[in-house]
């Protein structure tokens, strides 16, 4: 399927997706911003071959950012927040993550008890260990870790994940 | 099929304004992780208690100028 956008239009769309995304994972501004640059230069070069069949735009744009990112943490041998295991070869492959797959998480997340969803939030995205996070909610370790349980049965139920 | 980790750090490129609102809510009673470069800034400006001391030492020397 053709690109039904310009480039200029998906730049103006992304270009604060991916700077939000630097900025979460690259605490140094001019970093974020060449690695920014990086990942416009990539979709650039591949824009005009781009198959939307196989993945959204978004998805694509997402998986290119995210790669640039692993790359800069491992030719800088930090390997403190994302494994090797996380690097995808593939830049079209997750089509799974979409705006939908996001609002169905939302849904999911509404539901939960506040304590349940603190911990969910607090552990897979600000990426606090359990035992981190019992202290700042005044829980012991192990009780963290039933209430986390519990917390992921009660996500299961709601939505499908891995 | 994505794992939450996935979604989460999707989340972080998509910014779903409900998910956005949540962590905010979130992050605001418990705060956010300090990465490694955040610890460093905290370590070469000092320590909370350094600082207030210092601010307290400036205020006194000013109230006794």
């Amino acid at each position: 399927m053709k690109n039904t956008q310009t480039y200029e239009e998906v730049y103006k769309v992304y270009y604060p997706k991916v700077m939000g995304y630097m900025h979460s994972k690259i605490s140094s501004s001019y970093d974020a911003e060449d690695l920014a640059s990086t990942v416009f230069i990539k979709v650039y070069e591949k824009f005009e071959t781009f198959d939307q069949s196989k993945a959204s735009i978004s998805t694509w744009i997402y998986t290119v950012t995210r790669n640039t990112v692993i790359d800069y943490f491992r030719v800088r041998k930090v390997h403190e927040e994302i494994g090797e295991e996380d690097i995808v070869e593939d830049d079209t492959y997750q089509g799974i993550l979409d705006a939908e797959s996001l609002e169905e998480l939302a849904d999911a997340l509404e539901k939960l008890p506040e304590r349940e969803r603190d911990i969910i939030i607090l552990h897979y995205y600000s990426g606090m260990q359990l035992k981190e996070i019992a202290p700042k909610l005044n829980m012991s370790y192990s009780n963290c870790k039933l209430v986390h349980n519990k917390a992921l049965m009660r996500l299961r139920q709601y939505m499908t994940f891995d | 099929m994505a794992s939450l980790k996935d979604l989460f750090d999707y989340q972080k490129f998509a910014g779903n304004s409900r998910l956005e609102a949540m962590i905010k809510d979130t992050e605001s009673r418990y705060g956010s992780k300090l990465s490694i470069d955040d610890l460093e800034l905290v370590s070469a400006a000092g320590t909370p208690d350094q600082i207030q001391q210092q601010k307290e030492l400036l205020k006194h020397k000013k109230d006794h100028v």
